[in-house]
């Protein structure tokens, strides 16, 4: 075992729930952070995207699962530091988060919620809810 | 009162007849406008095409002046989350909301039993119970505790059809070792009091007394049959 991947294994764990549009350059801005990162996706399909790379030498750790199973989040690392929820639907990542947030009781939970009264809801039970679609709507009202 | 049912399938709209038979005002959310459809035309005009999970069709179904929502859909996320809307609102104005959940899958169960949801029903349970009881023949039931006496109680145990129709003594099987029985109700509705000498026949009930610890003792007899050294 080299040096490098001695380092790998004592990274902080985070995982990505949903490996959609923007989770590739997610992922690697996390890697950057100085996190591995665990991968979730209940289509396996979507990991063909990933770099060979990083997949073998452990930073991305890609799992096939559903997110709303109680079950299959349970086989992800229970020392989690971070966990980000991003699927398509806001329902879907508001109920997963809340699940991780029973599963993983140390990590933070930040989960993608673009409808306001979902957030307001996520932000009550101790979630992060961000809205890409906020994000972006104040980014244009600053520049306008 | 008014209801919010999530969800109009079969358990949806069942609830649904149920609560207007009986005098209330409700609303059906469904996300299948062919479903709305059926609604509309089969029992009244009660469905709102949307999203439990969208507050919006939760206003459009009355959630701000309703007592009630039940979420019945097959979809967990969408059960919990609105209700948890619901609840949200009504702590808002501290004005109570009775929340009704199914849960689908039962590894949730306990999740929801911390989300603060008024009444969770565990989908699996009830139907396995359902079937279990269609199955239970033969079975023992319980009637009814006997007051000061913790560990007693009256059962009915159904008579299996392994006895054959000829039927047995009760008197050769050992189920008089383990019961005091009071009366024997055959399948034609007749009454009598139990004695050694009494033949029963599958399907004839015996009301005994029994205590709880045997119960899976007489289970496992009922089951196995303790009638196979008879006739």
């Amino acid at each position: 075992m080299n040096k490098d991947q001695k380092k790998i294994e004592t990274l902080r764990e985070a995982a990505i729930i949903g490996y959609g549009e923007s989770g590739y350059e997610l992922a690697n801005s996390i890697n950057n952070l100085g996190f591995k990162i665990n991968i979730m996706d209940i289509n396996p399909e979507s990991f063909a995207k990933l770099p060979e790379s990083k997949v073998e030498n452990g930073l991305i750790i890609p799992l096939a699962g559903d997110g709303m199973s109680i079950n299959d989040l349970s086989k992800l690392p229970k020392d989690l530091s971070i966990v980000i929820v991003m699927t398509e639907t806001d329902s879907v990542n508001l109920f997963i988060g809340q699940l991780a947030k029973q599963i993983f009781r140390t990590a933070k939970i930040i989960c993608k919620i673009n409808n306001e009264k979902l957030r307001l809801l996520g932000d009550n039970q101790e979630l992060l809810a961000y809205s890409p679609i906020a994000l972006l709507n104040e980014k244009i009202l600053s520049v306008i | 009162m008014h209801v919010v049912i999530i969800g109009g399938g079969t358990i949806g709209i069942s609830i649904a007849e149920w609560l207007l038979v009986a005098g209330n005002e409700v609303a059906i959310i469904d996300n299948n406008p062919e479903r709305c459809k059926y609604i509309d035309d089969n029992i009244g005009l009660v469905s709102v095409l949307g999203d439990g999970t969208n507050w919006d069709s939760l206003t459009n179904a009355g959630i701000t002046r309703s007592d009630t929502i039940i979420a019945t859909t097959k979809h967990d996320h969408i059960n919990l989350i609105s209700c948890q809307l619901a609840i949200d609102y009504s702590k808002e104005l501290d004005n109570p909301i009775t929340t009704i959940s199914l849960v689908n899958k039962s590894e949730k169960l306990e999740f929801f039993n911390l989300s603060g949801i008024t009444t969770i029903i565990n989908v699996n349970e009830n139907v396995v119970k359902e079937l279990t009881e269609s199955f239970s023949v033969p079975g023992l039931n319980h009637l009814m505790p006997i007051p000061q006496q913790t560990d007693k109680s009256i059962i009915s145990i159904r008579v299996p059809r392994e006895v054959g129709l000829h039927g047995v003594r009760l008197g050769d099987t050992n189920l008089l070792n383990h019961i005091e029985a009071y009366l024997i109700i055959t399948t034609d509705g007749s009454t009598s009091l139990p004695t050694n000498q009494s033949i029963v026949k599958p399907g004839d009930q015996i009301i005994a007394v029994t205590s709880a610890d045997i119960e899976d003792q007489i289970r496992e007899m009922l089951v196995s049959g303790p009638y196979e050294t008879q006739i």
